[in-house]
């Protein structure tokens, strides 16, 4: 049976007296796509930024403390990896000083900073922009060393300001760090070997050769308990909007099949069996749901693409719907709506059937 | 005359909710309807004509009893047959006309062809044929909403009789019609009906168009009894 053409008749056309309802329907299901893929995407873009900078640039993903370099090289083999030292010490100019992070990292290194001149291998410092009005060309750094008791100066050098750098990690990061060549690092202080991607294979086989190891989560042990508590609050609330959009589903499948109850007893009474009956009404649903779902995903797209560019978030100007995330999403809501309506028209059939004798 | 349609001992109970035991609507009825024959069945309003009618054309099961269609009982047939045996044989007109609103009058005629699969260009011919024959071809594209009561009843009885069923069953076709225009469906009724051989079940109160069939029978406490032809 042409299944197909009452099913069209009576999701969108232009006879169809309830195209209201239909319209009204598809809305809903575009405004329902449109929260739950932009809510996704924000989160999860902003989650995976900070996770990525976290792991590119404050920390690594692994790091071993080592002086046997060639020996964890040949155990890490062709994962990549990089060789960095860290120091505290005072940056200092006539009328100011401030506590930072000295980084002396190897020029195999290649995430994470954004500088016009990356040139670690003269011997100028990377500094912050932060620090522009601040410092002249020249800085002054004094070397601590951290006793038990107190800390201690170590050392005093002038340094040149080769360039400047910046990170996604903001100010609150880059103001802290001054980065240097590997070369001027003094040979006293501890080598870390900084290895790039998360393998627990290679992970565990470091351990196993005693070598003391510090994953990026341990080692920003804090930070990453708190998102992944946020990452558990962010599922709890979509779970609760994916319950929202159910109820909305079930809700307009009662409403579409109660408008058109007349007219699916008078289908059946004409010789449709139930089973068509209610696959007609199944995908005039689907249809309905589908195009919502549709418009939801290209409004996303639209959102997320222009909104950032239009209110100046230079952070957000890379997002992107998630379009495995949505197409699962609508998939499901469309067979979801399949479902609602199939049943439904089932249900109205066998309890409203003396609609045809009113 | 052969026979058609046969109600076997059919009891029609319905349980009373809040309350125990059963409301019994049509107990140990007998009927047969034959080829060709018009017969019309009257009764007071809530004697349950119409769920005798529904029983009698495979809309709903009787509660104790058989439905016989050609001699071969129907209380087995899957749905799927039961739909097929409804879409080939029996064609329906209610006092409402139940048209499909979001169709235009020619779809709604040409719709049970469409059900048993005929191609559209030919279900549509046949359809304008039909609706030629009762007056309404300046109505084709017209929707439902846009006809006059008889109209609808009209595009209703065109609807019943374009798959050329053996019964049309028919449930007060003139319960909300004028005079007049009640007039004009019961001569098509019975007319066309007469013309193409089919055999008609009615339900009405309109002891003059009840009088006008081959038989009339009462629905009365439960029972069915046939009556004098006048």
């Amino acid at each position: 049976m042409r299944l197909f053409y009452i099913a069209k008749r009576y999701a969108f056309s232009s006879s169809n007296r309830h195209r209201a309802k239909s319209v009204r329907i598809a809305l809903g299901m575009m405004i329902s796509t449109l929260a739950l893929i932009v809510t996704i995407s924000v989160m999860d873009f902003l989650q995976n930024s900070r996770f990525t900078s976290l792991r590119e640039v404050k920390s690594f993903d692994l790091v071993v403390q080592s002086e046997e370099i060639e020996e964890v090289k040949a155990i890490v083999g062709e994962t990549p990896c990089f060789i960095y030292k860290e120091m505290p010490a005072l940056l200092v100019t006539d009328t100011q000083s401030k506590a930072v992070m000295v980084r002396y990292i190897d020029e195999s290194y290649q995430g994470g900073l954004y500088s016009s001149s990356l040139n670690l291998v003269n011997d100028g410092a990377l500094i912050s922009p932060y620090y522009m009005n601040s410092f002249s060309d020249n800085v002054k750094l004094v070397y601590l060393d951290q006793g038990k008791v107190a800390t201690r100066t170590l050392k005093t050098q002038n340094l040149e300001i080769e360039g400047y750098y910046r990170t996604k990690l903001g100010s609150d990061f880059d103001s802290l760090y001054i980065f240097l060549p590997l070369t001027m690092a003094p040979s006293l202080l501890k080598t870390q070997i900084a290895v790039l991607g998360e393998d627990t294979n290679l992970h565990s086989k470091l351990i196993k050769a005693g070598y003391k190891t510090t994953t990026w989560q341990e080692a920003e042990s804090s930070l990453y308990q708190a998102m992944m508590v946020e990452k558990w609050m962010m599922i709890i609330i979509l779970s609760m909007l994916f319950i929202i959009i159910l109820v909305q589903i079930n809700t307009n499948s009662r409403l579409f099949i109660e408008a058109k109850k007349g007219e699916i007893a008078t289908l059946w009474s004409l010789g449709l069996t139930l089973r068509d009956c209610a696959l007609s009404f199944a995908l005039s649903g689907a249809f309905v749901t589908a195009l919502g779902c549709l418009l939801g995903i290209l409004l996303s797209y639209l959102v997320l693409h222009f909104v950032p560019t239009l209110l100046s978030l230079p952070l957000f100007t890379s997002l992107a719907p998630d379009l495995k995330l949505a197409s699962a999403f609508s998939v499901g809501a469309i067979l979801l709506s399949a479902a609602f309506y199939y049943c439904k028209t089932k249900r109205i059939l066998k309890t409203s059937l003396e609609i045809l004798y009113e | 005359m052969s026979n058609l349609l046969q109600l076997d001992k059919i009891e029609k109970a319905f349980s009373c909710p809040n309350k125990t035991g059963h409301l019994v609507i049509l107990d140990n009825i007998d009927f047969v309807l034959n080829k060709g024959e018009a017969v019309a069945i009257q009764g007071k309003s809530g004697s349950g004509k119409s769920t005798f009618l529904s029983i009698a054309a495979l809309l709903e099961p009787p509660t104790v009893g058989r439905v016989l269609y050609h001699g071969e009982p129907c209380e087995k047939l899957s749905d799927k047959a039961l739909a097929k045996l409804r879409s080939n044989s029996m064609g329906f007109v209610f006092q409402n006309s139940y048209l499909l609103e979001d169709f235009s009058a020619l779809e709604n005629v040409a719709f049970p062809l469409l059900i048993k699969g005929e191609k559209k260009a030919v279900a549509m011919a046949k359809a304008k044929e039909l609706l030629a024959e009762v007056g309404l071809d300046e109505r084709f594209e017209h929707r439902p909403s846009e006809l006059s009561g008889g109209e609808r009843q009209r595009v209703a009885i065109s609807r019943a009789m374009i798959a050329r069923p053996e019964i049309i069953f028919a449930d007060e076709p003139t319960g909300a019609l004028d005079e007049e225009s009640a007039s004009l469906i019961e001569d098509l009724l019975l007319s066309v009906t007469k013309t193409h051989g089919q055999a008609l079940l009615l339900v009405t109160h309109n002891p003059l168009f009840a009088a006008r069939c081959d038989k009339t029978y009462r629905l009365e406490n439960k029972k069915l009894r046939e009556m004098e032809v006048l």
